[in-house]
């Protein structure tokens, strides 16, 4: 099983990359700077989800591929997923860093 | 290596019970994924209150701290998988990427249903001022 240690590191990579994005102060308020800018990060964030939910969708189509080709077909197709969990994750990253100040401006407490 | 999954003929199984479920976690996933991406995805009307914004960023914090511990329990899954040798189709390796995925969708369905459809739906005008 050549490809089986990538999977605990690159595991490990995506935890990082959602750990970033939990500790960030969520809130795509700099995008109300101006309508243009909004729509672009919007565009981001929902291309970025997009990605994540095809990412899945090869994860389980993955899961037909039948047993006889052994786990390494398997792994092969498990291991592109992984990129297109980062380029999403960094898309919606994008969206929403750098943080921005705790209380938008203009609003009430 | 455990032995290839069969049914009651001996043929092989293309999937596993525990894939097989894992599988309908993964489309509840793509299903909450599939609904922010197209919702009316606008978290600047929370912020029309401090209050709103605060508990709208909790229970997404929430929702990605699932979906972080699903990752870890793949990520240990994984491990295990290496260190035992364990085929894809074993069923301690299964079982443990199904709870993985179990977390994930469950941080997602939060981030969906709560944050997204009930507590911030303002009307799409503000009142003219004055």
């Amino acid at each position: 099983m050549p490809f089986t240690l990538l999977f605990p590191v690159l595991d490990v990579l995506l935890a990082a990359f959602v750990m970033a994005l939990l500790m960030s102060f969520w809130t795509p308020s700099a995008a109300r700077a101006s309508t243009a800018n909004m729509r672009v990060q919007y565009a981001r964030l929902r291309f970025g989800l997009l990605l994540v939910a095809a990412g899945i969708l090869v994860s389980v189509l993955n899961a037909g591929i039948p047993i006889e080709r052994g786990d390494e077909a398997r792994d092969l197709v498990e291991l592109v997923t992984f990129p297109v969990y980062y380029v999403a994750i960094v898309l919606i990253e994008s969206a929403t860093w750098p943080p921005r100040r705790a209380t938008p401006r203009g609003v009430s407490a | 290596m455990a032995a290839a999954a069969r049914d009651a003929k001996g043929r092989e199984r293309l999937t596993t019970t525990n894939e097989a479920i894992q599988i309908g976690f993964q489309l509840v996933m793509i299903a909450n994924l599939a609904s922010l991406a197209f919702a009316n995805w606008n978290p600047v009307r929370a912020q029309r209150s401090a209050a709103r914004l605060y508990e709208g960023n909790r229970v997404f914090r929430w929702g990605m701290f699932l979906i972080l511990i699903g990752i870890a329990i793949a990520a240990e899954a994984d491990a295990v998988r290496y260190t035992a040798s364990l085929a894809r189709a074993d069923p301690s390796y299964t079982a443990s990427t199904l709870a993985g995925s179990a977390m994930v969708a469950a941080g997602l369905t939060v981030i969906n249903a709560v944050l997204l459809s009930r507590r911030y739906d303002a009307p799409a005008v503000e009142p003219a001022d004055g």
